[in-house]
């Protein structure tokens, strides 16, 4: 039975099924979005023309764009701060903290976009303690807006930007930080001169990858916007899936891609920090 | 004297800085935290309405989910696309992974590209694709189309972390067989599989996960198909009650048993493999 000894007729038989089958089942899908987006009438392009030139359209691009720039800022300079500390934690402590930024992922992301809800909402814990406080004599309205969608999508995306710092950050050598010490440099300088340049790029291309997840979100806008913070993930399900409006649907589709893509690149040049699963 | 104030000043200064970065460090953590707690909570109520309980606890949400067949069909659905998405990834994907890892060969980060793209790439846009593609063949709206876009959807679990345990296998195990005459397969069933085997349980447990969690595909390819998340879904537009928080810790639960399990038998695996070779 050695009929697949040469290496290279091993290599081709061991491909070719899931070859076969993503060509089939993620390639030719996406090229047909493509293909989609360009229009037969009046001419090629006529799709994107629609949608570059419809307000609302732009407005929703413009809104994905916005909301993704403040959730990488926020998330990133949250888990900057977060992996300094746990840097310094004590050795014992470390992997409980990690434990406690992996365990949401048990729950799923439509499930822990429900959860803000009874927090958050007319009736939730927020309103509630604030009347009972005295602070407001009406309930307010915390949820179905862009800071519920940012707080939502900035609490799912944290472990995506906190496991690529805090290999970083431990990847730093102390001993240039602890001569920099011996060297006279006060706490300040030492971070300013030698850790942040250290790990600069790596921050940089996490809160890129971070900005192209967000702008990708479909579920938590769409729970916590309540219909009424349309991003354009959802706008692309709406005019496909629900009006069957395929051109101005693909041609949405396809400038999402570009948008990603465009950031991974520009993430992968800033040296790449080791990519993280992530599922929407 | 002269030198103590500024370094007094200095000291205070840090501590100043230590606490502010533990605060928010703390904080962070919290908020973290949060859908776990409130959903654990959540799942507790004696009341009616998804809302953090205020006064007594009760299990009866967990009864509820457990007596009501419209959540046990879903739930079947869930299971069974998940189980096949899990099983179709393995067959396609560990034959590539082995690959990937233990040859190299032009075009071989197209393949790894391919199988690592879901990952990343906006789901949305997939699933358009998909969709289009499903409906010219006229299979959207079944079991079978949820489960193809599936296992596109949880191959990239299947290519790291098999891949990873791939590796973790010394190659001269295999050549040793080969030379002795045993077959490709002889090699894979005896060899490889069971060195791979934690690696193989890990893959399968995320790719159960993801496919049974997994919306944005099933809502477009779907059709009628309701699975558990398009039944949340589909209550979110009504009225949102307990089960779904009952559900969830439930799910939570078995999938941390089966991954405490899972590290438990790849920790007296390694044993058993320590006590071979000395």
């Amino acid at each position: 039975m050695k009929m697949l000894s040469s290496p290279a007729a091993s290599r081709i038989a061991l491909n070719a099924p899931l070859v076969l089958f993503l060509a089939l089942t993620l390639v030719v899908p996406l090229l047909g979005i493509v293909v989609f987006s360009f229009g037969a009438e009046p001419h090629l392009l006529s799709n994107y023309v629609q949608v570059v030139s419809s307000r609302t359209y732009m407005r929703v691009i413009g809104m994905t764009l916005l909301l993704g720039v403040i959730v990488a800022a926020t998330t990133t300079a949250l888990a900057f701060l977060f992996s300094l500390w746990v840097l310094n934690l004590p050795k014992r402590w470390k992997p409980v903290v990690i434990a406690c930024i992996v365990l949401p992922f048990f729950i799923s992301y439509l499930v822990r976009a429900l959860s803000w809800m009874p927090v958050l909402g007319f009736n939730g814990l927020v309103n509630r303690s604030l009347l009972a406080m005295g602070v407001i004599d009406a309930p307010l309205t915390l949820i179905y807006n862009p800071l519920a969608v940012v707080l939502g999508t900035a609490n799912v995306l944290f472990p995506v930007a906190a496991l690529p710092l805090l290999a970083a950050f431990h990847k730093v050598d102390r001993r240039l930080l602890d001569a920099a010490k011996s060297l006279g440099a006060s706490r300040w300088t030492t971070f300013k001169r030698i850790f942040l340049p250290l790990v600069g790029r790596a921050t940089l291309s996490t809160s890129i990858m971070v900005f192209a997840i967000a702008t990708g979100f479909y579920i938590t806008p769409s729970v916590l916007g309540g219909g009424k913070v349309l991003l354009a993930p959802n706008l692309i399900e709406l005019l496909i899936h629900r009006r069957g409006e395929w051109g101005s649907g693909a041609a949405l589709s396809v400038i999402l891609l570009l948008i990603f893509l465009a950031s991974i690149a520009l993430a992968k040049r800033l040296g790449t920090p080791r990519q993280r699963r992530v599922s929407r | 004297m002269t030198q103590s104030r500024p370094h007094q000043r200095r000291r205070v200064l840090h501590i100043a800085a230590d606490s502010t970065l533990a605060f928010v460090g703390i904080v962070t953590l919290a908020f973290i935290l949060m859908p776990v707690v409130v959903v654990f909570a959540v799942s507790l109520t004696a009341g009616e309405s998804f809302a953090i309980p205020t006064g007594a606890l009760s299990l009866r949400w967990y009864g509820e989910l457990f007596g009501d067949a419209h959540w046990r069909h879903a739930f079947f659905n869930s299971v069974a696309i998940g189980l096949l998405s899990t099983l179709g990834a393995l067959v396609l994907g560990l034959p590539a992974a082995y690959a990937a890892t233990r040859y190299s060969y032009r075009g071989k980060f197209v393949v790894e590209g391919l199988a690592l793209s879901p990952l990343l790439l906006p789901t949305v846009a997939i699933a358009a694709g998909q969709y289009l593609l499903l409906a010219k063949l006229s299979i959207s709206g079944t079991m079978l189309a949820i489960v193809l876009t599936h296992i596109v959807y949880v191959m990239p679990f299947v290519f790291i972390i098999c891949g990873l345990g791939i590796a973790a296998i010394d190659p001269q195990l295999e050549a040793a067989a080969f030379s002795l005459g045993a077959s490709r397969w002889t090699i894979f069933r005896r060899i490889l599989l069971p060195n791979m085997l934690p690696s193989v349980i890990a893959a399968a447990l995320l790719c159960f996960v993801s496919s049974f969690d997994e919306l944005v595909l099933a809502l477009f390819v779907g059709g009628g198909v309701k699975t558990v998340p398009l039944t949340i879904l589909g209550e979110l537009k009504y009225q949102l009650k307990p089960t779904i928080a009952a559900l969830s810790v439930s799910l939570s639960l078995f999938t941390v048993t089966a991954a405490s399990l899972a590290i438990l038998l790849m920790r007296r695996g390694k044993v058993k493999l320590g006590a071979v070779v000395s």
